[in-house]
Parts: C-alpha cells; sequence; structure tokens
C-alpha cells in the first residue's frame, strides 16, 4: 500500500536512487522497496538521513511502471507501483553511490542537475 | 552512440530517421518474433553487403543493443562496455577463425560471435545444436567468392530458419532475453537508459483541474483508489498521475489509454474539478511536464530570500553553510524578535494559548532588529544561554543561536530562494560586518553579487551592434532590430548571412563595441551612469576610461550602451556636495564627496568618514542664523569670511555653523573638496558678508544710546519695540478700565497692543488693551511696574511721548510706595543724592534729548516732587548737555549738567555743579565720568555686550523690563534709555527716593567698566536700600 494518509504527508520523504515517496518510518520499517538491496533503510536512521530526502517536488503515482510512459521517462521501469517524485534534491553520499554501482544500478541524481539529455532551449 | 557507430551506417541512419518506432520495438521481445521477423529481413537486406547471411540472433542482438540507442545517449556505458567487450572477442577471435576457416569472411565471423555469445551464455547452452546447425549447413558448401553465391546460401539459411518452428524460437529469444531485459530494466529506473520520449502508442496523459494546492492530496487519493484497484484484483484503467506542484499549480495529469479509464478513476475525488474538460496533452509537449527545474545552488556568502518561517517571509538572509546533504543549509538572519512583550500573560503555563492561537500570526510581526542580550534578559533570562565570549560569543535564546546579534537558523533548501533577491541597501546594511577594530564594512562584492540582475532582453536597445559568442551560431554579428522577452532578432551585418534576419536567445548575445567607442555604463554594476572611452575588450567584458573619474573600470558589454552624453554623477543621491549631514545624533558632516554607493562625509571633528547613503540622516536644518564668536569675540555668521588662527593659517567662507565648529569652504584648497572645519574660537572674522563692523568689537554705535540719540536728534521716537517673548505674558494682571475693570487675570498671550488675558473670576479669556492692565505680584498682590507696557502717565508731563513706559512705571511706584512719604520728602536725603547723583546725570545724559524733559527740569520725576529735577538741557551732545542738569525748584539735588565739550572734565564739571549737596556728590563724581567715558570707545570695548546688560540690570527697572536685553541699548530710541533708568522700578520700592536712587545703579554700572569705579558707590547703596520686588 504506498498510500500516505494526509496527516503522514509531512513526513513524506523521497529515496534519492528511485525517487519513490514514503513516510520516514515506512523507510524506517521496510525500507526501499527498489533499492533496498543496496541502501539498507531499514532500520537505519542514518541511511535514511543521507539517502532519502525531504525536499521534493513533483509526486507521481504510477501503477505499472512498464506501461506507463512517465514512469520510462522517470526511468522507473521495473520498479514497484508506487508513489514516486519527479525530482528529489540532496546530494547521495560517494560510498552509497559507489554501493549502488556495484549492485549493478547507474545512479543519475534526480535533482535535475543531469538534466542534459532534457535540455531543451528554453530549459533555465 | 557508439553502439550504434558499431553497426552499419545505414542501419544508424535508419534509426535517425525514426527513432520513435524502435522505442516500440522495446516490446516486442516480449511479445514475440512475429513482429521481428519482417524487420529483421529488412534489415539484412540492407546488410547483404556487409553480414550477408548472419544468423538471426546475431541480428537481433543487434537490434537488441540498437534499442537502447534511439534517444542517443551516451551515459549507457554499461552496455557499451557490454558491447565492446564483445567486440574486443571478436576481433580476438576474427584471425583464428579465418585460420581455421578461410574464405568465410562476414559470415564466419558472425558465426563467431554467435558462438562467442554463447559460450558467454552458458545458461542457454541448448541454443548451441541449433546454432551450430545453420551456420555448418551454410557455410560447408560455399567457399565460392562470387557475391551471388552468398547470397544464394543467406536466401537459403534465411528459409531454413524460416521453416524453424516459429514458436520454439520465440522461447530461445525470450529465454536469452529475459534476464538481460531485467537487468536492464533496473538499470533503466536508475537512468542508464536516456530518457524516453513518448510516441503515440504511449498511453495518452491527461490534464485535469484541481484546486490549486491541493495536488498532493488529489494524487494521494488516486493512489488510494490504485491501491484499492490492485488488491481487488480489478484493472486499474490508469498508468499514472502526477502533479507538478508549484510549476503548475491547479492541475494533476494523468496518463491512461482512454479518457473514460481516467475519468471513473478521478472523478468524486474531492478538490478535483472535473466540471471542466481534461485536456488531452500532445505528444511533444509531454516530456515539458515532467521537466526538472535545476535548482540554483546555494552557495556560502550569497544572500537568499526566507520563505520559510512565516516570521522571517521574505527576509533577506545570508548563506553561512549549506549542509553535505544539500538539504539543509544555515542562513544568518537578522531576527524578528519582542522578547516576550506582547506575550500573553494571562495565558496558562501549560500553553492553552495553543488552543486560541489559530492560523496565522496576529498582529504585526516584530521589526527585524539584532540581538539584544540586554532586552532578553528582561524577560526571558531564563532562555538565555551563552558560551563563549568575545566575538565568538554564542547566545542560545528560546532554542535558537544567536551570534554577533545574527540569528542562525537551520532551513530547509526550499525554504529559502535565491531567485529574484534583489537586496536593498538598507536591508544589506545590517549584515555589514563589524570588524575587530569596530569599524563596519560592508562587502560590497557580495551586494554587488547578490544585486546583479539577471539578464534579460532589457539590455538591448535595437540598434545596438550585437555578436553571438555562444551556440551554433558563434561569431555572428548584427544589429538588434527588435527585442522580445529574451529572444533578440538581429539583422546580420556581416559574413555570409548579411542581411538575413535571425533571432537568439539574449543569453548569448553580447553587445559589440569597438576601442575608442563612447559607452555609457546602463546597468548591472556600481557603475552605473558611468561615461568613458572603450580602451579594451576582452570577450564580454570592456574595459573603459571614465570621463569623470580618469579611471579604467571594466564592466559586462551587456551593461553598456553606445553613449554620446557625458557622465552624470550621483544623480540618484538624496544628498548634494557640501550637504550638512546627520552623522550621528552628536555628529553632523560636510558631505565633500558624493559617490554611486558612499559619501564621504567630513564630520565636525575634521574626520573624514565613508558612509553609505542610507547610513545618513537627512539634511540637518540649516540654521542660517546661527551666529558664533571669533576669538575676539565678533560674530561670525554664515558666509562671512574668517582666517584660522595659527595652524594653516587657512582662510574661507563660513558655510555652516554648527555648535562652534564652523565648516569652512576655500576654493583654492584641494582636500576634501575645499572644505574645513575649524573651532569658532580658533578664527578671526576677515569680513562680514552683510558689512557689519568687524574686529573692532561690537558696534557700539548701535550699542551706545548717546549716539543714536544723536542721530534721532530729538524726534519722536518710535515706541520700544519689545524683542522675544512679551515679557508680560504670563504675568499676573488687573484691568483698569472697560468692563472687566478691576478684574483679576493672567496674560495668556500678546498680539501688538492688546493682550489676551485669562480672568481668574470667570473661566474667560477676553482682550484687553495692554495699557489697561496692571501688572500685580502674583503673591503680594502689589503693583509691579511694568516698563513699555504702560501708557506714559507722566505727571510731570516733562516726558515726551516717546519714553511712556518711564512715567508709567513710575506712578505706580511712587504711588505704591509705603516709604513714599519720607522718600518723597527727603529728596536730598542718602537715597535721593543717588537718584539725583548717578542716575540722572547718566539719565538726562541719555534722554538728555527727549527723554527727560529736554524741556528742563521740572519734567521727570522730580515733576511732582519737584525736588529732583532733571532736565537735560538741549545740550546737544548725547553727553551731557553744558548744564543738563539744573535742578529748577532749587532744591539741593540739582545737578549740574555735564560738560558737554570736556568728556573728561565731565567729572569735574560735575562734580562742581552737584558740589552743594552732598550726596549729588558722592553721585555725580561717578555718573559724568561714567558717561564721559563711556563714549569711548575704549571703554566700550571692554565691556562685553553683558557689561551692558550689567548696567541695565542694576537699575531696578531693569530686572522687570527688558533691561538685559541688549535690544535696549541697540534701539537708540530715548524710550528705550528711559526704560533702563525707570525709577518706577523705585516706585515699586516704595521709596519715591529709592526710585531715584534705583536710576543711580545705572551709572554705577556704567562707572564700573570705564573707572572700574567706586563711584558707583551711590548707586548700589541706592540698590541696597531699595527694597526689591523680584
Amino acid at each position: 500500500m504506498s498510500f500516505i494518509p494526509t496527516s503522514q504527508q509531512r513526513y513524506m520523504r523521497a529515496c534519492m536512487v528511485c525517487s519513490i515517496v514514503r513516510t520516514y518510518n515506512q523507510f524506517k520499517t521496510s525500507g526501499c522497496p527498489n533499492c533496498e538491496s543496496f541502501l539498507e533503510l531499514t532500520s537505519n536512521d542514518e541511511a535514511i538521513q543521507e539517502c532519502t530526502s525531504q525536499v521534493f517536488e513533483g509526486l507521481l503515482t504510477v501503477s505499472d511502471t512498464k506501461r506507463s510512459w512517465v514512469a520510462r521517462h522517470q526511468r522507473l521501469e521495473g520498479y514497484v507501483p508506487g508513489v514516486y517524485a519527479v525530482q528529489v534534491e540532496g546530494i547521495l553520499p560517494d560510498e552509497v553511490v559507489v554501493a549502488a554501482e556495484n549492485a549493478g544500478v547507474h545512479y543519475i541524481p534526480r535533482d535535475g542537475s543531469n538534466s542534459v539529455s532534457e535540455a531543451l532551449p528554453t530549459d533555465a | 552512440m557508439s553502439a550504434r557507430d558499431l553497426h552499419s551506417g545505414s542501419e544508424s541512419e535508419d534509426e535517425n530517421f525514426n527513432p520513435e518506432p524502435m522505442v516500440d520495438e522495446d516490446d516486442i521481445p516480449n511479445t514475440g518474433n512475429s513482429r521481428r521477423k519482417p524487420s529483421a529481413d529488412d534489415e539484412n537486406d540492407e546488410e547483404d553487403e556487409d553480414q550477408g547471411a548472419a544468423p538471426r540472433r546475431q541480428q537481433i542482438d543487434d537490434e537488441e543493443d540498437e534499442d537502447e540507442g534511439p534517444g542517443g545517449d551516451e551515459e549507457d556505458e554499461e552496455d557499451e562496455e557490454d558491447d565492446e567487450d564483445e567486440d574486443d572477442e571478436d576481433v580476438v577471435q576474427r584471425p583464428h577463425k579465418r585460420r581455421k576457416k578461410t574464405r568465410r569472411n562476414q559470415f564466419l565471423d558472425v558465426e563467431a560471435e554467435v558462438d562467442d555469445e554463447d559460450e558467454e551464455e552458458e545458461l542457454e547452452g541448448d541454443e548451441e545444436p541449433a546454432e551450430e546447425v545453420h551456420p555448418d549447413d551454410l557455410l560447408e558448401p560455399t567457399g565460392a567468392d562470387l557475391d551471388d553465391r552468398r547470397h544464394r546460401e543467406l536466401d537459403m539459411k534465411r528459409q531454413v530458419e524460416a521453416q524453424k518452428d516459429a514458436e520454439q524460437i520465440a522461447k530461445e529469444l525470450d529465454e536469452k532475453y529475459r534476464r538481460r531485459e531485467m537487468q536492464r530494466a533496473q538499470k533503466a529506473a536508475a537512468g542508464a537508459v536516456p530518457l524516453s520520449l513518448p510516441t503515440v502508442n504511449d498511453p495518452l496523459i491527461w490534464a485535469v483541474k484541481c484546486r490549486p494546492g491541493k495536488e498532493r492530496e488529489v494524487i494521494m487519493a488516486i493512489t488510494k483508489r490504485i491501491d484499492d484497484a490492485l488488491s481487488a484484483g480489478r484493472p486499474v484503467g490508469i498508468y499514472s498521475a502526477f502533479e507538478r506542484g508549484g510549476t503548475m499549480t491547479g492541475y494533476i495529469y494523468v496518463e491512461s489509454d482512454a479518457k473514460q479509464d481516467m475519468v471513473s478513476m478521478i472523478e468524486a475525488i474531492p478538490n478535483v474539478f472535473m466540471g471542466q474538460a481534461q485536456i488531452a496533452i500532445e505528444v511533444k509537449e509531454r516530456p515539458d511536464l515532467l521537466r526538472k527545474r535545476k535548482r540554483i545552488q546555494l552557495e556560502e556568502g550569497k544572500f537568499v530570500r526566507m520563505l520559510r518561517p512565516p516570521l522571517y517571509r521574505g527576509d533577506l538572509a545570508k548563506v553561512v553553510e549549506v549542509h553535505a546533504n544539500g538539504l539543509d543549509c544555515t542562513v544568518q538572519l537578522v531576527p524578528r524578535l519582542d522578547y516576550g512583550l506582547n506575550e500573553d500573560v494571562n495565558a496558562g503555563p501549560d500553553g492553552n494559548k495553543r488552543k486560541r492561537g489559530g492560523f496565522g500570526r496576529k498582529g504585526e510581526r516584530p521589526p527585524p532588529k539584532l540581538f539584544n542580550e540586554a532586552e532578553a534578559k528582561k524577560r526571558h533570562m531564563k532562555h538565555l544561554n551563552m558560551t563563549g565570549s568575545g566575538g565568538s560569543r554564542h547566545i542560545t535564546y528560546k532554542g535558537e543561536d544567536y551570534q554577533n546579534g545574527f540569528l542562525l537558523k537551520e532551513v530547509k533548501i526550499n525554504h529559502v530562494t535565491n531567485t529574484n533577491v534583489n537586496p536593498k541597501m538598507e536591508e544589506m546594511q545590517l549584515f555589514a560586518t563589524v570588524s575587530v577594530d569596530g569599524t563596519e564594512t560592508l562587502d560590497l562584492v557580495a551586494v554587488q553579487a547578490a544585486q546583479k540582475a539577471a539578464q534579460s532582453g532589457s539590455a538591448f536597445a535595437s540598434g545596438d551592434n550585437i555578436e553571438i559568442y555562444d551556440g551554433e551560431q558563434k561569431g555572428v554579428r548584427g544589429t538588434t532590430v527588435s527585442v522580445t522577452g529574451d529572444i533578440v532578432t538581429l539583422r546580420v551585418t556581416e559574413g555570409d548571412l548579411r542581411g538575413r534576419r535571425i533571432e537568439a536567445p539574449v543569453k548569448t548575445l553580447r553587445k559589440l563595441f569597438r576601442d575608442g567607442d563612447h559607452v555609457k555604463v546602463i546597468g548591472g554594476s556600481k557603475y552605473i551612469d558611468e561615461v568613458g572611452m572603450v580602451t579594451k575588450i576582452k570577450d564580454d567584458k570592456v574595459t573603459l576610461l571614465c570621463d569623470s573619474t580618469q579611471q579604467e573600470i571594466t564592466v559586462f558589454s551587456r551593461d553598456l550602451k553606445r553613449a554620446a552624453d557625458s557622465a552624470t554623477v550621483g544623480n540618484d543621491s538624496d544628498f548634494n556636495l557640501y550637504d550638512l549631514v546627520n552623522v550621528d545624533a552628536a555628529t553632523v558632516g560636510c558631505v565633500i564627496k558624493v559617490d554611486r554607493e558612499v559619501l564621504r562625509v567630513l564630520d565636525q571633528n575634521g574626520d573624514v568618514r565613508t558612509l553609505l547613503h542610507s547610513q545618513l540622516a537627512p539634511n540637518v536644518n540649516k540654521h542660517r542664523s546661527a551666529v558664533a564668536t571669533d576669538r575676539d569675540g565678533s560674530e561670525i555668521r554664515v558666509d562671512d569670511t574668517v582666517k584660522e588662527h595659527g595652524g594653516e593659517g587657512r582662510q574661507g567662507r563660513v558655510l555652516y555653523i554648527y555648535r562652534g565648529h564652523l565648516y569652512v569652504q576655500n576654493r583654492e584648497l584641494v582636500e576634501n573638496a575645499g572644505i574645513f572645519v575649524v573651532r569658532s574660537t580658533n578664527v578671526t572674522t576677515m569680513a562680514a558678508k552683510s558689512g557689519r563692523a568687524q574686529a573692532a568689537g561690537p558696534d557700539l554705535s548701535k550699542m551706545n544710546p548717546g549716539v543714536q540719540q544723536a542721530g534721532a536728534n530729538g524726534n519722536a521716537m518710535p515706541p520700544p519695540r519689545t524683542m522675544g517673548r512679551d515679557k508680560l505674558i504670563g504675568k499676573t494682571v488687573t484691568i483698569r478700565k472697560g468692563p472687566h475693570k478691576g478684574l483679576l487675570g493672567i496674560v495668556k498671550d500678546t498680539n501688538g497692543d492688546e493682550a489676551r488675558v485669562e480672568l481668574h473670576t470667570k473661566n474667560k479669556q477676553v482682550n484687553i488693551k495692554k495699557e489697561l492692565l496692571t501688572v500685580k505680584d502674583p503673591i503680594t498682590g502689589n503693583s509691579m511696574d511694568f516698563g513699555g507696557k504702560f501708557p506714559s502717565r507722566s505727571r510731570g508731563g516733562g516726558y515726551t511721548g516717546a519714553s511712556p513706559s518711564y512715567s508709567g512705571g513710575k506712578t505706580p511706584g511712587w504711588g505704591n510706595s509705603s516709604r513714599g512719604g519720607p522718600s518723597w520728602g527727603t529728596p536730598a536725603g542718602g537715597r535721593t543724592p543717588g537718584w539725583g547723583g548717578g542716575r540722572t546725570p547718566g539719565w538726562s545724559n541719555d534722554g538728555s534729548r527727549t527723554a527727560y524733559g529736554g524741556d528742563g527740569s521740572r519734567t521727570a520725576y522730580g515733576g511732582d516732587g519737584s525736588r529732583t529735577a532733571y532736565g537735560g538741557d538741549g545740550s546737544r551732545t548725547a553727553y551731557g548737555g553744558a548744564t543738563a542738569y539744573g535742578g529748577n525748584d532749587g532744591s539741593r539735588t540739582a545737578y549740574g549738567g555735564f560738560n558737554s565739550g570736556g568728556r573728561t572734565p565731565g567729572g569735574p564739571s560735575w562734580g562742581s555743579a552737584p558740589s552743594n549737596s552732598k550726596s549729588s556728590n558722592n553721585l555725580s563724581a561717578p555718573t559724568p565720568s561714567a558717561y564721559n567715558n563711556a563714549p569711548t570707545p575704549a571703554a566700550y570695548s571692554a565691556p562685553t555686550p553683558g557689561a551692558y546688560g550689567a548696567y541695565s540690570a542694576p537699575t531696578p527697572g531693569g530686572p522687570p523690563m527688558d533691561a538685559p536685553t541688549p535690544g535696549n541699548f541697540s534701539a537708540p530710541t530715548p524710550g528705550d534709555t528711559a526704560q533702563h533708568p525707570t525709577p518706577r522700578g523705585y516706585g515699586g520700592y516704595g521709596g519715591g527716593y529709592g526710585a531715584t536712587p534705583a536710576a543711580a545703579p545705572t551709572p554705577g554700572a556704567w562707572a564700573e567698566t570705564p573707572w572700574g569705579g567706586g563711584p558707583e558707590t551711590p548707586a548700589p547703596s541706592g540698590m541696597d536700600e531699595d527694597p526689591r520686588y523680584d
């Protein structure tokens, strides 16, 4: 269940790797459904602080990450259905990036800093 | 890209033409090979030359790789690596295979690849038989080099393959690629794959209106419905829904195949406005919906504006630290604290105020002020916590940190904004850093950075010569035709494109100047409005030589404009050169330089300070009438020329007088714009603008009544004008005449000859002529004489109208005096002499012309008593007619007039004259001499005006009247003189003679100065005896 009641929405955080949005407690109890193998967020406050961000923009709920173009555009293909963020601010610690690469995940920041490929003339 | 490059050019071209279908093919491996075959065939046709009858698997492989290529993304490193690995192996293996099986160029290679791949993917060993079969079949018979033969072989191979069980192949493929696909999905999810562009085959995206601000709630509601549907096993209908908060307020976007699916999914969700039609977003616009906005990086030392908390919304803050996670930063703020002043004292300690607190802040937020420890201690000592000392003093107040008066606050980066910061100077000033020596310095560089205006099209005006310095059209030069937003249309003036009109974004443009151009800075830097000549151009930085300062400055070319006019400096300042400004409560300064951002100010201590415009209060009130005295006691007024005494001996014109400091301007001086500050006591007056007598002391002619009178020459003088506040105001008076006769009141105001009297009896104010008033002592109820205010009531009638006060004053005095009788009776007594002697002469002198009975003895005081008649004769000289005072009556107190001729002899002559009366002797001696001397300049020079005051002061009449004011002296009217001596003072005392003695003091005073005199004795004596009423 990816629904987050309004009262909990203030605790929402987004995973900096996959951009999934969950509350702090959800991350703490069950970790990140997509990146848990290398982020190991469960019961790890520090990791949650480091690898998830409260600063994100654009809430995106996906029911089918394969068929949805939006999900593909957001590089969410293959991830679990749920709520994601369009843009996540924050800088993933280097060692986490390395861990992700080792796990076969090519990490591209989701904060818009790497928007070269989608750069359009008016992009400010 | 590189992956694509590995393959034939034709193929990649093909893809470039229509990349979108390739995206589609992503799905094909899953759906089966029915579609794949034709496509493979197509490609084979093209590849015949190169690859000929490559096994299909290889082709599929290629496709697989190409699939990742459509977006043309180079990030695909892993895949590249894979491919390269494979290719490397190919390369390694090729010679080997060639050796083994000659003449099988391409096909062999390809097959070898397949083999390699099979080796790689050991799990798929089941494919090997099949694989090995066709190559062998195909290749064994070959051996000919002829092309057509190979073609035939290829055809054969294709046939064989086509005949193969399609299902089996599909299965093989599926198995083979599922893993890779999964892997790839994961990579893709993490961004390994370029952002895919939407195609017409993708689901539609609908824009749905919703209540602004509720976008996230709506998305969550949709999420809930999706969850429900998924868990219930129902079809979901929509693939995704998203919102873009701040950028697209009031809309959410839903991705679904059909509108009906979308509508059924979102309808009846609160805050979704289904009333308005949903808009389908066009394919090419879809990526824009998901565009990420690159956040401008916060940097330490930069200024930002606060968005939250509400208390500081909109406030300027300085970034102190950006935390490593990039999410938080520490900012420096000017705190807004009320230190508990507005605390609700009634709120319980349990904070039940919270309930009432409600939303939003009540009332005004406190103004931003640096943290004040003392204030905080007043009420919130318990919240205060201090560590460190000196500059590193750290205060924790109510859980927040303060340092150097600033609030250090940790905020999330999305609670601040660095766009449109535009700090004002006043705000910036609070952030001025206080250095060790206590001087405030402002980091102007930071200011400038913060104020750096975003470049917009407004910097370009039509006609500007511009150059495109970035992008594909770099180097194109032209003239601006028009500017629309951030797009500039230019007409190319050079090169191949000459004459063409092209458009370019502002940020790729720079203005083109040439050395020697005369340009004006129109914005973007502190040099705004500076005008100068271009001396150097480097990139888009232009160095110019300022016309005004002859300094070289470097600015961005976009901030320049070709200009013909010359510089106007500091036209936006509130201050002008040579303005007198308030630096602080105790300091003023004179502006000696107006710069764009700072003023240089010469303060009263002679120090030059550099101050921001905003640090100065508006101009000091200029007291044009301010007067100072120089070291000789001469008065100095604005515009006088003074010379410094000692020192450098500078001289100049007085610009301002401020509390004994003179701001003097000398245009010949270079430093401080020709302004210097001196103490007024340190200069001598050179020349007064007004032509006042200078350097010789006060204007004697004005002060010497005698001289004045000479000029007046017996004419009736106008009544003396009292300057300043009317002395009558506040006095207790009775009304002597009219409907209010006899009533007591207090003078509240006067106007001309009328007084406004507040009556004690009625609470009423009435206007009464001053002459109808009698001043009363509020305590004793006695009448007091009051000079100048009363009509002439001279008994003797000897007085001219010009000296009304005289008689007026006297009358009551006389009348009231308790000792009236005796004193009258004994004019010759001790007092009288005082009177007659000291005073009279003095008097008569003064008034010889007019006041005291020019007509002779009968007049004056003596009038009634006849005893003491003073009358100057009509002696023309101020100082005593030869026989000015003769007692007509023959009273003993007859005073001989002075010797007019001998000022000096006056003494003697006098002495002789009055000699008969003993008392007069005393008196006379001083008086004449006093007078005699008086006229001599020396006498005058010595006494300061104060001396005159003294002169008048001693006269009993003086105090109540305006005696002390120099005005008396300056007023040449006899009436004036009359005032001083006014015997009414005496009258007041009672002793008629007292009155006379009263006069005595005057001469005494006079005497004092010239003689240092014993002679005044009479006067004092007279004084002493007189009862004083004040």
